[in-house]
């Protein structure tokens, strides 16, 4: 008898992307995550195109974290064209990748996890019962949101950010006025941790798992020259490609990642484990307190890292402004770019996880060639690995069980998915 | 007092008629409007959710009609597939979340466009582009309108 076990349509902005589930003989035999959404050719797209309109089209690959990918390429770029920039428009960036952090993270933890969590098909039908968080998660979203529109002109894909620093200098006041919102948000921060501490979360996708971030340096931080594996290598970011291995397969548009032949995770929990003792203030204390829960064999618990995560950055936007308006913020930083040969590759942690930008470009500074690795991407094999795993262990307690686990599993990862709304359906093929 | 209103415009500038949200995004903020180009991501709007009484939603709607014809619809009165053309995260659903969380009875209206060509171009196609005056004027009509009639103190 063979059946299949179908998450019909698991992604909205990252990738259209579904489950199957082929079980014979009462056994697990294949599991796939399917990413089936057209390829959208943004790095063909890139190539012909000038350096400084790259920022504005790379945004385009998601509109929930348009800054990761914004900031990643040009980095990427002014390490091509030999370019470096002043402490002001790396501290604009810095506040740039927060933001999208706060907002990002706020939104999956409140509006598309906690639902799995209380027993909800989705927020909104948890909105009666749970309004307050619902509405503190909200404003946690807002600062995120207002942060974006001051830096970049607009909440999503914001045009302000060019090789060499920025279109626009945000004014002392706005600055000011994003401070205040922080601190009001920090509350919803601080709820998300009470809440998905206070979760249980099941057992069933425990298993060894391997780790990447960002070597963040002496504090914990989004951005950084090497990259740290949790079995102990480190390596420059220029050479992601050892890092990704990616290959493509046949059920998904997006391409396999895998080191030294082992799937494996990158995100808010990789980031914990491999630099969460840098971290300070609150998010250091509750890191301290809750470590006992954030189970490293359990990828589920990804959830509560974001969480302690969204302390974290809320606490460092606080501090960047206040460093920002200390020290005085300067008109007209932006650094004069010449066109040159060359290549450059910079890593940034977007809330996924990990992101790489690659450019090549020609004498006139023009992009020759472009890659660019996701996170979602990088993680597309270790889901796989960890629903097999799942679907494995829940099998005999029947094909409707496996359901709402799976879709948890897929969730953990937060790879962009909002409309969470009956994912899976059995089907009979024989 | 005037109603507090917001004007989520939504697109994608990079896939033609699609992009026709954030081209209205553009002359509305030249004529002192206050906007949020939401790109492709509605969720922007749930934020604002304590502080408005009107939303206005701009957007490319594909209702089978002559390319550069407009829409003008109250959400409530529309049926779900007619706004849903372009952005998976279902209007309805996020209209609704604001309604119930922060207790405000929100009004919504659609203004539309039929999209000619929904394809990878930084263009607008012409019937769209030339739509584009009178989805100003139309979003224009109902802040009077509605700010006239209801909404003024």
């Amino acid at each position: 008898m063979v059946r299949e076990v179908v998450v019909e349509h698991v992604t909205r902005i990252e990738g259209h992307g579904g489950i199957k589930v082929l079980i014979e003989d009462g056994k697990v035999k294949e599991v796939k995550f399917e990413i089936f959404e057209g390829p959208r050719f943004i790095e063909r797209i890139l190539v012909g195109r000038m350096y400084y309109e790259v920022p504005d089209i790379v945004a385009r690959i998601c509109s929930i974290c348009p800054e990761p990918h914004q900031v990643a390429s040009v980095e990427a770029i002014e390490k091509a064209l030999g370019v470096s920039v002043d402490r002001q428009t790396k501290m604009l960036r810095e506040l740039q990748l927060l933001a999208d952090l706060i907002a990002s993270h706020a939104l999956h933890l409140y509006l598309l996890a906690l639902p799995d969590y209380l027993g909800y098909p989705d927020a909104l039908s948890m909105v009666d019962k749970y309004g307050r968080e619902i509405r503190m998660g909200l404003e946690l979203k807002r600062a995120g949101n207002a942060i974006k529109e001051v830096l970049s002109g607009r909440s999503v894909h914001g045009c302000t950010v060019k090789p060499g620093g920025y279109t626009r200098t945000p004014k002392p006041s706005e600055l000011e006025g994003l401070s205040e919102l922080l601190k009001r948000s920090m509350n919803g921060a601080i709820l998300a941790v009470k809440l998905f501490s206070s979760l249980k979360y099941p057992d069933f996708a425990r298993d060894e798992n391997v780790f990447m971030a960002i070597d963040s340096g002496e504090t914990y931080g989004l951005t950084g020259d090497y990259v740290l594996v949790s079995s102990g290598e480190r390596y420059p970011v220029e050479e992601y490609k050892k890092l990704t291995n990616e290959v493509a397969v046949s059920h998904s548009t997006a391409k396999h990642s895998s080191y030294k032949g082992r799937p494996f995770m990158v995100g808010a929990l990789a980031r914990l484990l491999l630099n969460g003792k840098k971290l300070r203030g609150q998010a250091a204390e509750m890191l301290r307190d809750l470590e006992p829960k954030l189970d490293v064999l359990n990828p589920l618990t990804n959830n509560l890292a974001q969480a302690i995560e969204t302390v974290y950055a809320v606490e460092r936007a606080i501090e960047v402004i206040e460093e920002l308006l200390d020290e005085g913020l300067k008109r007209d930083v932006e650094v004069k770019v010449e066109p040159r040969r060359g290549m450059g590759v910079s890593a940034v942690e977007a809330p996924r996880g990990l992101l790489y930008h690659c450019y090549e470009l020609d004498d006139e500074g023009r992009v020759a060639k472009a890659d660019i690795v996701t996170p979602t991407a990088q993680n597309a094999a270790n889901m796989e690995k960890y629903i097999k795993i799942s679907a494995e262990r829940l099998l005999s307690m029947g094909e409707e069980a496996l359901e709402g686990p799976l879709e948890l599993v897929v969730r953990a990862y937060d790879p962009c998915i909002s409309c969470s709304v009956h994912l899976i359906k059995v089907v009979k093929t024989r | 007092m005037c109603v507090k209103y917001v004007i989520a415009c939504l697109g994608n500038s990079l896939m033609g008629d699609d992009g026709v949200g954030i081209v209205v995004a553009g002359e509305l903020v030249r004529r002192g409007h206050e906007v949020i180009a939401c790109g492709s991501d509605l969720s922007p709007v749930m934020t604002r959710a304590e502080q408005v009484d009107l939303l206005i939603i701009v957007d490319a709607v594909d209702w089978s009609a002559e390319p550069g014809s407009i829409l003008v619809a109250k959400l409530d009165d529309v049926e779900e597939r007619y706004v849903r053309a372009s952005h998976s995260l279902r209007v309805s659903e996020v209209v609704e979340l604001m309604r119930r969380a922060f207790g405000r009875p929100l009004e919504v209206y659609i203004v539309g466009v039929q999209p000619e060509r929904v394809e990878p171009s930084t263009r607008l196609s012409p019937s769209v582009e030339r739509a584009v005056s009178g989805v100003v004027a139309k979003v224009e009509e109902l802040l009077v309108k509605l700010q006239g009639n209801k909404f003024n103190a």
